[in-house]
This record gives structure tokens, sequence and C-alpha cells, in this order.
């Protein structure tokens, strides 16, 4: 994984969100995926969760912890992620 | 002490893996104490973050009985097997895996002591020895005690014979269950497992009933299990809490009796949870605080009261942040970020941790809670405006979706965690 | 009227000391601890609790702001004659929550 170095405390949030979400290159049975999807997708998903305009479960409780910036951050760094990561690796 | 033939010998896998040059130039030995939700973790995101480094794991166990979803276990919905896991892929990884007890640490000179006798040097020390069950708290209640009146709070034999102990219950049988106050594992733990209980009897013994004497007023997701109690099992489970009297204050094993300040209750199936303390490893190492809990900073989870020691999941006190499996799970990812970093003489990140648990009310009944918090210089703190449970209004299909994201959370988690 | 619980031998024997349990559902909100907005949460205690043995005082008790929520008073009480035991909590605004028990005195052995 040759990808540009995140900010660590991004690196560290999105850790987070891979409790629930598979990881990517994992067979995870996790949450909805993120794999195949774009930076933009995901900020746009988040953000939606975070104003309340989209409804999950536990999504816009756990969104509403972040400010946008932050959302956007996140969401470069897991397309990034699942963009880079080898399937083979964890 | 290790000799170098024996420290090689138990690095096993872990010698060619950390050959393998990285960016890293770290060349750093840490040892973690404990193999559970946050130990595993913390050890395999190490080598994930850093192969040079040296990761020993020191796990009495050979194989982990995880602890979410055991109540299913008890409801009879899932089989024990299913809540066990091996070490196989965190030494796979190359985290040198030792199966025995740490019996001592010497804080002072970086050593961990183990029952063989042989000695571990470290320059980071991770201790995650979850909780001990507190064996003085209440009267009447030791190790024998709860071979009669299970306490089924570590995932294990325990588990199943409260399981066995319901299934042979008379007809029309009393189980009670005593709920310590907080802090203690898993807090909407009591209350799922009495749902569970419940609904077992419901199908197969219906004029059973189901008393929960609880030390405390009010519990996680209190409206929540209250309603679906009252629509899924009508007037099965009764709930008395502290200001009803209902602490209790002692158990007699032989009867089978539960006694509070204000009456003994003779139960048929007893189910005793009691009072909790960080593992006794924790106490040992000079970490614990008069609490029975380990203090530490927020930002690092390292220890305030020993150098080079950090202390994550249950044992620690991570104050707003619950005591469960995915806290435990979060807090290892962000200390393994700090304990690389600090060996690399880089300053720690400030980074936020969430924690998510559902619980099962029914096997398609699921409720969540959700939380994002924050170190700050003192605590850990919930983020205001987030977080929060299901709302109390949401339909049958919001419940059954809740349900079967509990199952895929759990298979997501211990998939992270040990495979 | 609060909930109250009490434990108190139905019967006992005259001379005897019988172990007397009682609490009552109450917050004692000390007056001193803010909401989440910062605002003063006001104060509602307990002020006074007090046990009559047919119609005489045998324990009573002031409450201050310290008293942790749910107040547990135990105290001990010498069985005399047949009677009423009485159990008063008043609070700061003089409301009274009582409770009665009937106790039986058997002669002394």
């Amino acid at each position: 994984m040759q990808a540009t170095e995140p900010d660590p405390a991004t690196a560290v949030s999105v850790q987070a969100c891979y409790g629930c979400h598979a990881r990517p290159g994992t067979e995870a049975n996790g949450l909805v995926s993120f794999s195949a999807r774009s930076a933009l997708e995901i900020t746009n998903k988040l953000k939606a969760y975070r104003s309340g305009e989209l409804t999950s479960t536990v999504m816009n409780r756990i969104s509403r912890g972040y400010s946008p910036a932050e959302l956007e951050s996140i969401a470069a760094h897991m397309a990034e992620l699942t963009a880079n990561e080898a399937p083979c690796s964890r | 002490m290790i000799s170098r033939r024996n420290w090689i010998r138990y690095s096993g896998a872990g010698v060619a893996a950390s050959f393998i040059p990285t960016s890293h130039a770290s060349q750093g030995r840490v040892v973690v104490i404990g193999g559970g939700f946050a130990g595993a973790s913390v050890a395999r995101e190490l080598r994930r973050l850093n192969n040079a480094l040296s990761v020993s794991l020191i796990e009495a166990n050979a194989i982990y009985t995880a602890c979410p979803l055991s109540n299913m276990v008890v409801g009879g919905h899932r089989k024990i097997s299913q809540q066990q896991f091996s070490y196989a892929a965190l030494s796979a990884d190359g985290v040198n895996v030792i199966h025995q007890p740490a019996v001592d640490v010497d804080p002072e000179r970086h050593l961990v002591t183990l029952r063989d006798g042989n000695t571990l040097n470290y320059e980071k020390l991770i201790l995650a020895p979850g909780i001990d069950l507190d064996w003085q708290a209440l009267q009447g209640y030791d190790k024998t005690a709860a071979e009669l009146l299970p306490h089924a709070w570590k995932a294990g034999p325990q588990t199943t014979l409260l399981r066995d102990q319901l299934r042979s219950m008379r007809e029309g049988g009393l189980v009670v269950m005593s709920v310590p106050k907080s802090p203690y594992r898993c807090p909407p733990g009591p209350y799922e497992r009495a749902s569970l209980i419940a609904g077992y009897l419901k199908q197969n013994n219906p004029r059973a009933k189901v008393l929960i004497l609880d030390s405390k007023d009010s519990f996680s997701k209190k409206p929540l299990f209250l309603s679906a109690w009252q629509s899924l099992y009508g007037d099965i489970i009764e709930w008395q809490g502290e200001s009803d009297g209902a602490t209790v204050t002692a158990v007699n094993a032989e009867n089978r009796t539960v006694s509070t300040d204000f009456e003994t209750v003779q139960a048929d199936v007893a189910n005793i949870i009691p009072p909790q303390k960080a593992g006794k490893i924790a106490h040992l190492a000079g970490v614990t605080d008069r609490s029975g809990w380990c203090p530490i900073e927020p930002v690092t989870f390292s220890s305030t009261l020993q150098p080079d020691v950090h202390v994550i999941g249950d044992a620690a006190i991570a104050n707003a942040m619950p005591k469960s499996a995915f806290a435990a799970n979060a807090q290892a990812k962000l200390c393994a970020v700090q304990v690389t970093r600090l060996l690399n003489g880089e300053s720690p990140v400030h980074g936020k941790l969430i924690n998510t648990c559902y619980s099962l009310v029914a096997p398609d009944y699921g409720i969540s809670v959700a939380g994002v918090y924050q170190p700050g210089e003192k605590i850990w703190t919930e983020i205001d405006g987030a977080g929060g449970v299901s709302p109390a209004d949401a339909s049958r299909e919001t419940r059954a979706v809740e349900a079967a994201y509990a199952q895929r959370w759990f298979d997501n988690l211990t998939t992270q965690v040990f495979a | 009227m609060l909930k109250a619980r009490i434990s108190v031998p139905a019967r006992a024997r005259q001379g005897e000391i019988m172990a007397v349990k009682t609490l009552i559902s109450h917050p004692m909100e000390t007056g001193f601890r803010r909401n989440s907005l910062g605002q003063a949460i006001p104060r509602d205690i307990l002020t006074r609790f007090e046990c009559r043995y047919n119609e005489k005082p045998v324990f009573t008790a002031t409450l201050h702001p310290a008293v942790a929520a749910n107040p547990f008073i135990a105290f001990h009480v010498r069985a005399q004659d047949s009677g009423k035991l009485e159990f008063i909590w008043t609070d700061q605004d003089d409301q009274v929550t009582r409770v009665t028990r009937e106790l039986t005195v058997d002669p002394a052995a």
C-alpha cells in the first residue's frame, strides 16, 4: 500500500468504522461494505446521515459526532484504502 | 530468566515475519497480556502497523469464548462453539502467542513473569486483562456458589450451565437475576439476558417468571427494554430497582435463595452477576486505583500509575466509554497507533472513537446504542448531539434489521480480531 | 406519598433487640448540581426521619444534602409492648410520608 499518508487522526477514525464495516480486502460478513464506492459517494452519504436527510439505524447517531470536514477526510481515506488494499491482505 | 534461545522458541512464527523490511525503523518489543477483544486486537494491529515489532501475547486459554451473543446461547439460539475462536490467525500474523498465565509484572524492571517462571522483557506493556468477578463483594457468593448459582458473566462453561439449569427448571419456576451497580462489563447485558430467558420460557415453560433484582434504578436502553418486555413477554419479566430495595445483599447457594435488605426470594434458577474489578494481573502490576479499575491518560491509554504500561478494554477507566467488546476493539486499534508512534519517537494522535452495541430482546428484535467519544485532558467524554439509542417508536421491521446487524456486527468484529 | 420499604419483625419477645431497616425512594437532589444546559438543579431533599413506637419517638435523624439518593436507614429498637411502629419521612416542603407496622410482643421467656 503506497497511498499518500493520511492525517493520523483520520486514520484512527476510519479504523473505528471498521468495527462494524468490513475492512477492504477481508471476507468478513460485515455491515454494508464500502467497496467500489468513490470518496464523493461516501462523503455524500455520510453528510446525508449527519443532516438527517437519509435515515438509518446507527449511522445518523454516529455521523453527528463528526464535522462535515472530518466526514470528508474519512470518506477520502476510506475510498483510498479500498482502492489500494490488495485482496490478500487484511 | 528467558534465555535468548527460549525467546526465539517463544517467538515462533514471529521471527520470519520480523525480517521483512518496512518503512518504520523501530525494533521495539511489546508484550500484551490478555487475549480478548482488546488484547488480541492490539497485538494484531501492532503487527499490521509495523511488522518489525516483536509482539508477544500472553493468554492462558488456547480457545477464546466470546461474550457478545452468548445470551443467545443461554436462550437456546446459538451453540457455544459459535462463540469460540483460536489464536491461529494471530500466530500467522507473527504475534508470539504464549498460552500460559502471567503471574507477575515488575514495572520498574519492565519484566513480566510467566507461570513457568520464565520472564519476558518489554519496552511497552499493554494490559488487557478484562474483568475479574469480585468474590468478596456479595455475602455467600464465591467460586463454589457459582457452580450452583451461575454468573455466566465470562462466557464458557458458566454460559452452558445457566442454559442447562433453565432447561431443567420445574414448570412454573422462578428465575432470579441479580444485577450489580455500575461499572460492570456490558451495561445492557443483564437485560438482554432477561429478555432471551423470557423468550425461552414463553415457548417452553409459559407459567415461569423472571425476577430481576437490580442494584440501580436506571440502566442502558431502559425504556426500550421495558416497552419491548411488555409487548413481547407480557408479565413474564418483573424488574425491581434500587429504590424498590432490590439491591441483593446475600445469597445462599445450597437453598438457592437470594436476599435483599427487605426480603429473601426462593429461586428455582438464580443468575448472580456479582460486582467486578479489573483482572488480577492489573492489581499485581500496580495499575489499579481504589475503585479496582485502571486509571489512564485518555489520549494514549497509558497508565497514570506506572510508566510504559497501557491499559485497554474492560479493565481501563475510559469514563463515558462503556465496557463493551466494540469499545475494547476500538481502544485497541487506537492504542496500537499510539504505541507504534511512541516507539518511533512520534507524538500521539488525538483521535475520536466510536462505540456501537446491539442488544437482542428476541432473535428478530434488536435495539442499539451508539456513541462517539473524544479524549479530553483527563477523561473520555461523549460528543454532545451524537450517539443515543434506537428510537422508541421504530417499526418491527427496523427492530428486525437491527437484530440482523447484531449478528453481522459480531461476525465482522470476530473476523477482524481472530480470523 | 413516596414509595418506602420497611423490614421489621411482626412478632418479637419482650426485651428482644429488633433490627429495623428502611429505604425510601427519593432523589435527594443536593441543589449544587447543574444540568447539561448549565442551569442549577433545584434542591429537593428529605430533611427528617422519625420512628415512633406507640407514639413515642425511638429513633430520629436529620438528613442533609450529602445523603445519597434513596436513603437507607437501619437501626435497632427494643421490643416492649404490642402496638404500632410508625415511620415518618418529612421533606424540605413539609410533605410527609408515613408507613405503619403492627407489632405483637410476647412475654419474655
